[in-house]
């Protein structure tokens, strides 16, 4: 009695059922001969070397077998060690066959994923794919794309149906934009919440934006750097992508946008290994935009841009013993774009920890700590500016005729000469990250687990710009101008929740409950200096040399903000099967945010989801698994901003005025989506893929509207309407070949959205602002009744140098998207390509539109045009379709024979954006200038974007 | 198995879900501010406020002034849909290129066919709004015990009161309609009509008793007794419009007339106010003003480094004409003025042209460079900013002779398609890069080294407006002698020669000659009559067009306004 209550309390039930099934199979072992019986032992890893706990060892053609320990290590007592083969399952991986050929010890690793029984990662929880009844994509670091990345989110570029990634420029380090199932709000915060290795992050720029040191009205305002910079991309081991509500909702208010779950690498135990993986690669500018007269005189595209070297090299330490693994890894990512003087660095420091302490390993911690230094280096670039400091509308109009430098060496004269703008331009911003995390798990008692996991993200960023003193023309600022702006932030989360995994004959409960608290803080301070006393000393190397107060545009005295917010959940989940056949799940979670109003502190977001897996049903099929999934859940986008619920006053230049009014009743957005999505793979998964149909529906929309007048202020308001996002995802992947010298796999994903607004109220919304001579200020696009978010409305060219009134004219935003992927293997050969996709979207040329107007070097596609309608037309609205080779990559192994110290070697070459098929006569098709009025984004306007690059590299990895 | 089941059964675990879904509340969800100011805090920020900090809080007050009344926003409502101003599309040499169009806003404002959905309509709405709310805001906080028992609150509460009436006197003027918060109810309303007129009067009697008279340091920055006179009397002056804004013929009331002929007697003589002597220096940056503030009785007070546009002359100047030297002082070629305009006048009026250097082929010394001002047509002379090869450029330096003194030569428009700066008369909406001629009623004045800094006061009240005004009243009473001589008192100062007959033609040439580009035409042209007449690519227009449509964004944020008729 006493030994099994002991029993009882060490084990957890999985444990248990190990052992069961283990004495079983040693059970039903004497059946065998054993007078020749060998003892094998050795280890069992994931391609990333985790120590795969559970992994079942099995002698080929016996019913002899063993699992691996919490370790991964195993050992097995075979009947004949010269002849027999070892055959080793795990979940998620595909069963593999090893001959032992006398071999006593032996290092185990999986080579391929199990596509269709992966482990996903679901939030608070892993589950095995086939369990999984909502709408998650998975993407494991085999499947990344490769080459010079900056920054996560491209490595999932049009790997994953329902996911667009777009990065707003070529520039190292640009902001991405990623839209999982559409556009559901028509302001900023339509980024997906961000979670690493379980700590949500906040979606607020963590860099200071730019600021105006020029002195015209607009001038050098560009959107701020990517916040997920700071993640090397190689320390990433898997990155899961939840997609519906029935996903989502366990994030509550912040999941209507989808939840990109990250997953870092760790340790396995045994032996400690060193990797190396490093490449070096230079990068071009992919295509230029054609100008009238750039092949006989000055193509001032040539004077800016430059071969940019990239290179990066990241060392890794794995290993552990039975009581504890770690990783620990050094990065260094070095890129200069193809503009010179941009450039991105990174150095990154990572280590994790797991340790296994009190008997039976009841006691689990985790230890995550990352810690990285990015510095920025920028152009003076702008999203909304005319040309006045602004050097990529510079380069364009500025006559191909002249030449950089006049005959004494100083820089010609003329409309601003855009290689002097370059000179007199720095802008350097410094960003350390640190993101930390300590989770622990205890288990009470036989499936009962209480959770905890505390985490801190904290950056601190600083930026300074200068345009030092300078005779260049258009510019009119000779004295030199100076600013400095910090940004300092600080996201503090404490989560305790309790799983309870329950089994009674066929039914097995899982539950989940929980209750999460995070605090999120930013300060930032911005101070602009001018008159420079010393030309030759830099503001950045000593701002005291610069004497004013205020900055080139005036006005802008020290300026400084605080902000707090703070949000608190109760989340609950029971997932239910039966058998293998059922499987539901019922989630809710309950946010209160100090974000909301008063009257509406706290919101619920309900989800419930179940599968049907037909393949159980149909016993030799050809079907391995066949699955239904239905979903529906209610989730939330609370992006809005600090204090929006507020009345509340400010100290300005002009005297004390109001912010913005009150509204205690101001909520998230809600999002409501049905999914039904069918999971299938065939034929020992050769073919293998899902369909979904989604149905997105937000209410409630949040916007910042004026307030009843009189009023000096607005007032954030949720509008009556809805934004419906309607769509078809299509995955399909197949294994062509698999022999064991050659396999080759296709697998083709694609999307079709559609996007409509209703207002009952018959609101219109322009957005989209063009920047330029007759131009400025002109809207190019409507929300409305009826329309989709990211509708062109604008008056019809003619073919008569007139236009119509303004009409609609199409969409911004591409109804389809799809990828292309092959991976190909040929003896120690490995081949992989990707192809990305986007139509039915038309793209608004806006730089066409400006240099049209402005009065300097045009392209020829103005110059080709028989008549132009005056301002803004559909003249300018171009095809956005394209077909892009984003990758390609050829690699070779050697054999792990070749060298004794080595366990693993692999060279590759990959090319990044080596073609693009398009119509557009921009530089690259896949744009977005941030031109928003009032908050409100507009999609696929293209101004004054910095080039896209192409990129070859060389690479190596090393495992010792 | 068995101990296991009654260790943790549903119970159980039901049981540990409601304790924590009882967990909320341990956190305070209350958002703390941090870097604003809630509102109980300003109330108490009144109490023992010094001087200085309740200044701070009336500038609030000022703020909506700028842009409104710097930039191409006012202006746009008031000059460009009249008979003195227009910006037509000006096409280059290559047609498929052009200047201006800025979405056909010019062209609908000229033509009189704007609709709801027009962005500067939308612009100035929003900015007048926002002055009466400012001011409503301030006075809503002067009005507690402890700040009236302020002993320096006095004086800046008639200010506010007085700000507020103007600005509901211009959004009134525009929009015909006032939203207003009834100060003793708090409720939103709109005012219009003779309720409005009513409002805005009995406000501007309860500030003048208090209010401070002229401060020549402030050169007409602030709202004194000679403004809210001035207000007044310009109310009185239009009340006959106001009330019946789309007659065929208005009646001014005899009662409204003497109003106006009181209100203009008592500014001035009590005030301290007299004409300047030099008519182009009212319109020159502050560092000029001085001699001429004796004239001004309120403006919109730009002060350096400030975002206040050049935008009265440096709209109007070709691209290839420079204001100073080094430094991209260059105009922007757009604004014009009307054929018909120009053949008004006596070109001996001083107020036409004002001669800084000649216009022809010479040199001159440089510290005595700046542009003509006036009215300029034909061929224009210049200096022209070179690089070192002796080639035009912009932000290049002027070019000198071996003396070292400016070279004037005819000017080219080097930086579109390099034709001869040739102002010409003539006009279409759709014209040419040197359609029309210029008006340089203000200083392209060069405070600093930005294109952007400038000291220029755009003018809202001055006392030849007193004059003009107590002359029309006389004129609208009968009094066509009076009216006359008080005309011919304002062309005597200006230097013109005096008029021998009065009517109501004259009345509104008059108006023109002194207050061209000053922001008042379209109220002139309504009271006269002339607002829908056809003039240069404008055909008559309806009688509707005399109130702006109230713009979409605030007929969708007020449940009290209604759209005006016609629209």
């Amino acid at each position: 009695m006493n030994r099994e209550l002991t029993l009882n309390k060490v084990m957890s039930l999985r444990r248990l059922l190990l052992l069961g099934l283990f004495l079983g199979l040693w059970a039903a072992g004497p059946a065998m001969a054993r007078d020749f019986e060998t003892k094998v032992v050795g280890t069992v890893t994931s391609p990333d070397g985790l120590p795969l706990a559970g992994a079942t060892i099995r002698v080929a053609n016996t019913t002899i077998g063993a699992f691996a320990d919490l370790e991964g290590r195993f050992e097995i007592t075979v009947p004949n060690v010269d002849t027999d083969t070892l055959v080793f399952s795990y979940v998620g991986y595909v069963t593999e066959k090893v001959a032992l050929a006398g071999r006593t010890s032996l290092a185990f690793v999986f080579s391929n994923y199990d596509a269709m029984d992966e482990v996903v990662v679901v939030g608070y929880a892993n589950r095995r794919r086939t369990e999984v009844t909502g709408s998650i994509a998975s993407l494991k670091s085999d499947n990344f794309n490769g080459g010079v990345i900056a920054s996560p989110e491209q490595l999932l570029q049009a790997k994953v149906p329902g996911v667009r990634i777009t990065s707003a420029s070529g520039e190292p380090g640009a902001a991405v934009n990623v839209s999982i199932r559409g556009a559901g709000s028509l302001r900023s915060g339509n980024s997906p919440l961000y979670v690493i290795d379980g700590v949500p992050l906040s979606n607020e720029a963590i860099t200071p934006g730019s600021a105006n040191l020029v002195g015209s009205n607009a001038g050098n305002v560009a959107a701020p750097k990517n916040p997920l910079n700071f993640l090397n991309p190689n320390d990433i081991q898997s990155i899961d992508v939840l997609k519906d509500a029935s996903a989502t909702a366990i994030y509550g208010s912040r999941g209507s946008n989808g939840v990109i779950l990250i997953t870092t690498k760790k340790g396995a135990s045994g032996r400690a290994g060193l990797s190396y993986n490093g490449y070096v690669g230079t990068s071009t500018i992919a295509r230029k935009i054609d100008m009238v007269g750039i092949d006989t005189g000055t193509d001032w595209q040539d004077e800016v841009t430059q071969n940019g070297l990239a290179h990066n090299h990241n060392l890794s330490l794995a290993g552990g013993d039975g009581n504890a693994t770690y990783r620990a890894s050094l990065s260094y990512f070095d890129q200069n774009g193809i503009i010179q003087k941009s450039a991105l660095q990174r150095y990154t420091g990572r280590i994790n920890a797991t340790l296994y302490a009190l008997p039976s390993d009841r006691l689990k911690l985790d230890i995550n700590l990352i810690a990285s230094h990015i510095v920025d280096n920028g152009i003076p670039r702008s999203d909304v500016a005319d040309t006045d400091g602004e050097l990529i509308t510079n380069v364009l109009a500025a006559d191909p005729t002249r030449s950089v430098f006049d005959g004494n060496g100083n820089y010609s004269s003329g409309p601003t000469n855009p290689v002097g703008l370059l000179d007199a331009w720095n802008d350097i911003t410094k960003t350390d990250r640190v993101l930390a995390n300590i989770s622990g798990s205890l288990d009470l008692a036989p499936g009962l687990k209480y959770q905890i996991n505390l985490g801190i993200d904290r950056s601190n960023a600083a930026r300074e710009q200068e345009l030092g003193p300078n005779n260049l023309e258009g510019i009119n600022l000779n004295n030199g101008s100076y600013n400095f702006a910090t940004i300092d932030a600080s996201n503090i989360l404490l989560e305790n929740y309790l799983t309870y995994d329950r089994k009674a004959g066929k039914n097995s409960f899982n539950f989940l409950v929980g209750h999460a608290a995070q605090q999120f803080t930013l300060n930032s301070f911005n101070i602009a200096l001018s008159n420079y006393q010393i030309p030759s000393i830099s503001g950045l190397d000593d701002p005291g040399n610069a004497t004013s107060l205020v900055g080139a545009n005036g006005g802008s005295n020290p300026d400084g903000t605080k902000e707090v917010n703070k949000l608190e959940s109760v989340f609950a989940r029971v997932n239910y099967s039966f058998g293998q056949l059922i499987l539901a799940s019922v989630s809710m979670r309950a946010d209160g945010s100090s974000k909301f109003g008063e009257n509406n502190r706290w919101g619920y977001f309900p989800a419930a989801s179940v599968a049907y897996r037909l393949s159980e049903q149909l016993s030799g099929s050809t079907f391995d698994d066949l699955k239904i999934r239905v979903g529906w859940g209610q989730t939330g986008n609370q992006e809005i901003p600090n204090k929006a619920t507020q009345e509340t006053f400010q100290v300005t230049d002009n005297g004390i005025s109001r912010v913005r009014e009150a509204n205690p009743d101001l909520k998230w957005e809600v999002s409501t989506q049905f999914n039904v999505g069918l999971d299938f793979s065939l034929a020992d998964a050769r073919l293998y893929g899902n369909i979904d149909y989604f149905n997105r529906v937000n209410t409630d929309p949040l916007l910042l509207v004026d307030s009843e007048p009189p009023a000096v202020s607005q007032k954030w308001v949720n509008l009556p309407g809805t934004i419906t996002n309607q769509g078809v995802e299509i995955y399909l992947g197949s294994q062509l070949v698999n022999t064991d010298d050659f396999s080759l796999n296709l697998d083709l994903n694609g999307t079709f959205t559609t996007n409509v607004v209703s207002f009952p109220d018959g609101r219109e919304i322009f957005t989209g602002v063009l920047s330029g001579r007759s131009i400025n200020g002109t809207l190019t696009q409507i929300i409305r009744d009826g329309e989709g978010i990211g509708t062109f409305y604008l008056p019809t060219d003619q073919g008569d140098g007139t236009s119509s009134e303004r009409e609609i004219q199409g969409s911004g935003i591409p109804n389809f998207v799809y990828g292309v992927n092959v991976y190909a293997n040929w003896k120690g050969l490995d081949f992989a390509m990707n192809l990305s996709g986007v139509s039915g979207n038309v793209i608004y040329n806006a730089t066409d539109n400006f240099l049209n107007n402005f009065g300097g070097n045009v392209s020829q596609r103005i110059a080709a045009a028989a008549s132009i309608p005056p301002g803004a037309s559909s003249f300018f609205l171009e095809s956005g379709d394209f077909l892009r080779l984003s990758n390609l990559t050829l690699g070779y192994s050697f054999p792990d024979e070749s060298v004794e110290w080595l366990q693993g070697a692999r060279i590759y070459v990959t090319g990044q954006n080596l073609y693009v098929f398009t119509e557009y006569t921009g530089y690259d098709p896949e744009v977005d200038t941030p031109v928003a009025v009032g908050g409100n984004l507009s999609y696929g306007v293209d101004f004054a974007s910095y080039p896209r690059a192409r990129t070859i590299l060389v690479g190596l990895n090393l495992n010792l | 198995m068995l101990r296991l089941k009654t260790f943790m059964g549903m119970k159980n675990i039901s049981m540990m879900l409601v304790l924590i879904l009882l967990l909320p509340g341990c956190m305070n969800l209350t958002e703390e501010v941090f870097d604003e100011v809630e509102v109980g805090d300003v109330e108490a920020l009144l109490e023992d406020a010094s001087p200085e900090f309740l200044d701070n809080l009336v500038a609030s007050v000022y703020a909506p002034l700028i842009p409104n009344f710097t930039e191409r926003l006012y202006f746009n409502l008031q000059e460009s849909t009249s008979d003195i101003s227009m910006t037509p599309t000006r096409l280059w040499l290559d047609p498929s290129r052009s200047d201006w169009f800025d979405g056909g806003r010019y062209v609908v404002l000229h033509t009189h066919t704007w609709d709801a959905s027009e962005a500067t309509l939308n612009s100035v709405w929003s900015n007048l709004q926002g002055g009466i709310a400012a001011a409503l805001e301030v006075l809503d906080a002067f009005d507690t015990p402890a700040a009236l028992a302020n002993p320096a609150l006095g004086p800046r509460r008639a200010e506010v009161q007085g700000m507020l009436a103007f600005y509901m006197w211009a959004i009134f003027d525009l929009y015909a309609q006032v939203p207003y918060i009834d100060l003793n109810s708090g409720e939103n309303v709109v005012l219009s009509g003779q309720v409005a007129i009513d409002e805005m009067i009995s406000l501007l009697d309860a500030a003048i008793p208090n209010l401070r008279q002229k401060d020549e340091a402030l050169s007409g920055a602030l709202f004194s007794r000679a403004a809210a006179k001035t207000l007044k009397a310009r109310i009185h002056l239009n009340r006959g419009v106001y009330l019946d804004r789309y007659n065929s013929a208005f009646s001014f009331s005899g009662e409204d007339m003497s109003q106006v002929i009181t209100l203009t007697t008592e500014i001035l003589d009590q005030e301290g106010y007299s004409l300047a002597t030099d008519y182009f220096r009212l319109f020159d940056g502050d560092s000029d003003n001085n001699a001429a503030t004796d004239e001004l009785i309120f403006v919109a007070n730009c002060e350096a480094g400030q975002t206040c546009n050049r935008a009265f002359t440096a709209m109007v100047m070709s691209q290839g004409q420079f204001a100073a030297d080094a430094g991209s002082f260059r105009g922007w070629n757009g604004f014009c003025t009307l054929p018909e305009f120009v053949d008004s006048w006596d070109t001996s009026d001083p107020r036409y042209f004002e001669e800084n250097y000649p216009n022809q082929p010479g040199t001159i010394d440089p510290a005595s460079y700046q542009l003509n001002r006036g009215i300029q047509v034909g061929v224009q002379h210049g200096p022209v900013p070179v690089d070192a090869n002796g080639d035009p450029t912009e932000g290049g330096t002027f070019k000198r002779d071996g003396n070292g003194q400016l070279v004037i030569e005819e000017l080219r428009n080097f930086l579109r398609d390099n034709q001869v700066v040739d102002y010409a008369k003539n006009v279409e909406l759709t014209s040419n890069q040197w359609a029309g001629a210029r008006v340089f009623k203000y200083e392209y004045d060069t405070p600093g080294p930005g294109r952007w800094d400038t000291d220029i006061n755009p003018v809202i009240f001055r006392l030849a407006d007193v004059y003009l005004m107590r002359a029309e009243a006389k004129l609208r009473s009968g009094d066509a002698a009076g009216a006359l001589e008080d005309v011919n008192t304002l062309r005597a100062a200006r230097g013109a020669a005096a008029l021998t007959d009065i009517d109501p033609d004259k009345m509104l040439a008059e108006r023109g000659f002194e207050f061209y580009w000053e922001m008042q035409r379209r109220t002139d042209l309504i009271r006269f009559g002339r607002f829908n007449n056809a003039w240069t690519s404008k055909a008559a227009s309806d009688p509707n067009k005399r109130v702006f449509p109230i713009p979409l964004n605030a007929l969708a944020a007020s449940s009290n306004l209604q759209q005006n008729q016609g629209y």
